[in-house]
């Protein structure tokens, strides 16, 4: 075969592939989200008749988007911040500490990778009941995100800890560097990447998470996810849904464009997450 | 090890591993003791085995187990399989390969329930497939997709959601393989499908065995795809334990949680050992 | 054991051209060396002979039958890679065994092959063992009878030594050439050290910028390179532009060089008027002679043992000596000649 056929072919499976993978479905919410009410869009019409941004608006001022927004856009930094807080000891202790049971520990991080969703969710809402602290949705919420999605960041701290050089630290404490100073000057720019990946892929995560979010905050607080599977559910509007499914995926796409710049600039093996 | 330094070590430890430890480790002991009567949030707790008893007698207990395994088994399936000649297509960069990489990864970029909702908007009784095979004249009217009975729409979405996942781990995988081990492979007289037998899968194994468990693992567990692409007349396990939480019967709802732990550790050790012996044509080293 | 014909090949990628206007025989049982600096286009002519590579243009006829479109795995040659290319998941054992296993030979008959091989490798005792398990030089031999015990029509190498350290590099050099010979095959030998060509082949061929400078024997290529490229890469060699002034008698050729007024003798008649000329630093006689002969400055010296390298200045030009005679020290002037036959020339100058 002619090396120009074959690019042909490869030319039109990608555009197909793109087409099918993502165009129309991406597509579909767009223009589902841009219906415009006063005429619906009909089987027998390939564009909506009347466009506008009528549903935007209307989401914005009549649903609890505004709140759920608020809330999925504290909570996700928030878990950020404390998964981080958290996870890091831990990742030195698995990165630059020789001990025995090591391995254990690191199987015990997977845990809650394990377990499913639902399961952590529901007899987490039980242990809170229990505990009689069902009040604060919140701080509950964010104490199971920062559990569950631990395990990234552990995973992702520890890496880059290894990464550290030995040497770095040495030369700063031969050249008579503080603690402090040292962790500037040797441990910082190492783990500067690796930081920044956690926060994102923890953000990531929070902001979409549904199942503890739906059990544990439902009924009286919404996250932008539960919003979403609430639209989708009993009185379903399908330009409506149109919008959240939009807002939903911006910041994703948003954060992922980050962590691609991050990850080219730091180390190739953070990306990888090997092992 | 001096003691000073256990110390240390285990003061680092606490609140990332030990934190999780506690947390699942409660969770897991508050499923199972639920699930024996105990903990109980309105009326006594006591030690009994009733609730599995009754459980264990409902028909809808196993059409849902059964639901669960199908779906988490076919989901992990069709990653895989779909994820592999992907993978191995795009071993070797070409013009337009980090493109279709990118687009091929790019659901892993898109929230469960969003997914669901395009999927849903696609296949909707006036959705553009409908609208499409209608115009190739390959059916004569609309038919109905959404919540289709044998939970096709679920496969589908599943697929879609976790092929990418798949596709990343197997893509690493297949492209530490050397050019010079396939090209031996091929010199030695090795085919297309010989070379996947022989050198590529047994290389990847360990890789394949993480996608298919890791998937399995999540679909076995669905809830909100069942519930918004699901058929009407099943429910998944996920959706059966929510079922009883909801309307407070907290046993039941443990059993149920039990039941999925259950299936989704001896699913994936299932799968796992499967995986290996059918690559390694039964030989465990 | 068959023969190669190759003919007119040329390989591209994109605009670059990787080879161009290769042609070339390899007769039956013939060991034929490849050899040029790095990036000249050794590997991609392998690639061609062996069908992972498609070639832009030409023909490549292994046995008599045209093969430049057969893909790799239908061709009767085998590779032995650089990199040993050892499938890291099978025993020793399997890993001799697979191709042998892709042609469906039936087990009776892969054992006994299998126990041959071993036993001329001396891997009877490593067959169990995984590749990591071995040393490089098993390793390397692991590679290689994966290959010869395909009993393949042409086996191909690919820098097999090259990770080798330098005494395993001359035991395993002397065994290859050994199982060459016991099975009579045919063999192209890639490699980029002069010396491993000249000890080993039948024939070498010098490529240079994916062009044949040319293909000859060893003694041939030493004695009589046809080209400053090749004088200069085997052994090197004082290289000088030359202008013909006329035959003195037949095969001898007068010169005018920087170094003074030279004859040549030579079977080759001159490429042009103006040609290069070389000589190699062990050809010159430090004795005066009735021609060739000139004054030369010792400006270095170094004592290499059996030899001393002696730089010298001719009329203002460096040129390197070699003398058995230690006992030259810089700043001496010496009186030396060239046999009319040790210059040899070389290609016109462009
Ligand atoms: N697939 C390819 N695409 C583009 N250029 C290539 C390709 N393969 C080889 N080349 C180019 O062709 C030339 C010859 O490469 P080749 O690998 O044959 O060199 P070589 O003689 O084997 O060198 P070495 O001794 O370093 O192994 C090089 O300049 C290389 O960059
Ligand atoms: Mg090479």
């Amino acid at each position: 075969m002619k090396q120009a056929t074959i690019n042909k072919i490869l030319m039109y499976s990608l555009i197909t592939v793109c087409a099918v993978w993502l165009i129309i479905p991406f597509t579909m919410a767009v223009l589902w989200s841009l219906v415009d009410p006063v005429e619906p869009w009909t089987a027998d019409k390939l564009l909506p008749p009347v466009m506008s941004t009528y549903r935007w608006a209307y989401m914005w001022e009549n649903s609890s988007l505004r709140p759920a927004l608020f809330n999925s856009y504290v909570l996700a930094p928030s878990a950020a911040i404390v998964t981080l807080l958290l996870a890091s000891p831990t990742a030195y202790a698995l990165g630059r500490i020789q001990f025995p049971g090591r391995e254990v520990a690191k199987l015990i991080t997977l845990l809650p990778l394990v377990v499913p969703g639902f399961v952590t969710a529901i007899f987490f809402s039980s242990i809170i009941f229990q505990l009689g602290l069902h009040a604060w949705r919140f701080g509950a919420i964010l104490f199971a995100h920062s559990v569950i999605l631990m395990p990234y960041a552990i995973r992702i701290m520890t890496v880059s800890f290894e990464q550290v050089r030995q040497d770095h630290i040495d030369a700063a404490r031969d050249l008579g560097a503080t603690t402090i100073e040292r962790w500037k000057v040797a441990y910082m720019p190492a783990l500067k990447p690796g930081i920044m990946a956690a926060l994102l892929i923890v953000f990531i995560q929070s902001i979409e998470e549904f199942a503890i979010a739906f059990i544990v905050g439902s009924p009286s607080f919404v996250t932008v996810p539960t919003l979403l599977f609430s639209t989708l559910g009993q009185d379903f509007v399908r330009p409506n849904a149109a919008v959240l499914a939009l807002i939903l995926i911006v910041p994703n796409v948003i954060m992922m464009l980050i962590l691609e710049r991050l990850l080219k600039s730091a180390n190739p093996s953070l990306s990888s997450g090997k092992g | 090890m001096t003691a000073k330094k256990w110390i240390t070590v285990l003061a680092l430890l606490a609140p990332g591993v030990g934190l999780i430890a506690v947390m699942i480790g409660t969770v897991i002991y508050m499923a199972v003791a639920q699930s024996l009567g105990y903990y109980s949030l309105m009326g006594e707790s006591e030690f009994s085995f009733e609730f599995w008893d009754k459980m264990l007698g409902r028909k809808a207990y196993y059409k849902s187990v059964r639901f669960s395994i199908y779906i988490g088994f076919f989901s992990a399936l069709f990653s895989v399989a779909l994820a592999y000649p992907l993978a191995i297509w795009l071993r070797k960069p070409f013009n337009g390969s980090l493109l279709i990489g990118a687009v091929l990864k790019a659901p892993l970029l898109v929230p469960g329930l969003v997914a669901a909702f395009l999927f849903i908007n696609v296949i909707s009784y006036n959705g553009i497939l409908n609208q499409f095979m209608q115009w190739i004249g390959f059916w004569d009217a609309p038919h109905r997709l959404q919540n289709d009975r044998n939970g096709y729409g679920i496969l589908v979405l599943q697929t879609w959601k976790n092929m990418p996942f798949a596709l990343l781990l197997l893509t690493g995988a297949v492209q530490s393989i050397s050019d010079d081990v396939l090209d031996a492979a091929r010199d030695l007289g090795a085919g297309t499908m010989a070379r996947f037998r022989k050198i590529i899968a047994p290389l990847t194994i360990s890789s394949m065995q993480a996608a298919l468990v890791i998937i399995f693992i999540g679909a076995v567990a669905d809830f909100s795809f069942q519930v918004i692409a699901g058929p009407t007349n099943r429910q998944s396990l996920a959706q059966f334990m929510v079922f009883f939480k909801d309307s407070g019967r907290w046993h039941d709802a443990a059993v149920v949680g039990v039941t999925l732990m259950a299936v989704a550790l001896i699913g994936s050790a299932l799968l796992a050992f499967a995986t290996r012996i059918i690559l390694k044509g039964g030989r465990i080293k | 054991m068959s023969t190669i014909d190759i003919d007119r090949l040329e390989m591209r990628f994109g605009n670059f051209t990787a080879l161009k206007d290769i042609s070339v025989s390899v007769k039956e049982g013939e060991f034929v060396t490849l050899l040029g600096p790095s990036g000249c286009g050794k590997t991609t002519l392998l690639k061609l002979i062996s069908g992972f590579l498609k070639p832009t243009n030409g023909t490549i006829k292994i046995a008599n039958e045209d093969v430049t479109l057969t893909p790799p795995e239908h061709r009767d040659t085998a590779l032995c890679f650089q990199s040993y290319a050892l499938f890291p998941h099978l025993t020793i054992k399997d890993n001799i065994e697979f191709g042998l296993k892709q042609k469906r030979v039936n087990g009776s008959e892969r054992k006994q092959r299998l126990q041959d091989m071993a036993g001329q490798l001396a891997l009877d005792a490593q067959l169990d063992k995984l590749p990591n398990q071995l040393s490089g030089g098993q390793q390397q031999r692991v590679a290689l009878g994966r290959a010869l015990i395909m009993r393949p029509g042409v086996i191909l190498f690919d820098e097999p030594l090259s990770n080798l350290d330098a005494k395993l590099r001359d035991s395993v050099r002397v065994e290859i050439r050994r199982i060459q010979q016991e099975n009579n095959l045919t063999a192209v030998y890639v490699t980029h050290d002069q010396s491993e060509a000249l000890a080993m082949s039948d024939r070498v061929m010098v490529l240079n910028g994916g062009v044949i400078e040319q293909v000859a024997p060893p003694e041939t290529l030493y004695n009589a390179p046809s080209t400053s490229f090749v004088a200069d890469f085997i052994g090197g060699a004082n290289i000088m532009n030359a202008e013909v002034t006329g035959e003195t008698e037949p095969g001898v050729w007068a010169l005018q060089t920087p170094i003074g007024e030279m004859v040549s003798k030579s079977d080759r008649t001159p490429a042009a008027k103006h040609i290069k000329v070389c000589w190699r630093p062990e050809a010159v006689k430090l004795v005066d002679s009735p021609v060739n002969s000139f004054t030369a400055r010792v400006t270095e010296r170094q004592f290499q043992g059996s030899y001393t390298d002696l730089f010298v200045d001719i009329g203002g030009n460096g040129y390197r000596l070699k003398t058995s005679d230690p006992g030259i020290y810089p700043g001496e002037n010496i009186n030396c000649s060239i046999e009319p036959s040790d210059l040899i020339l070389l290609e016109a100058i462009q």
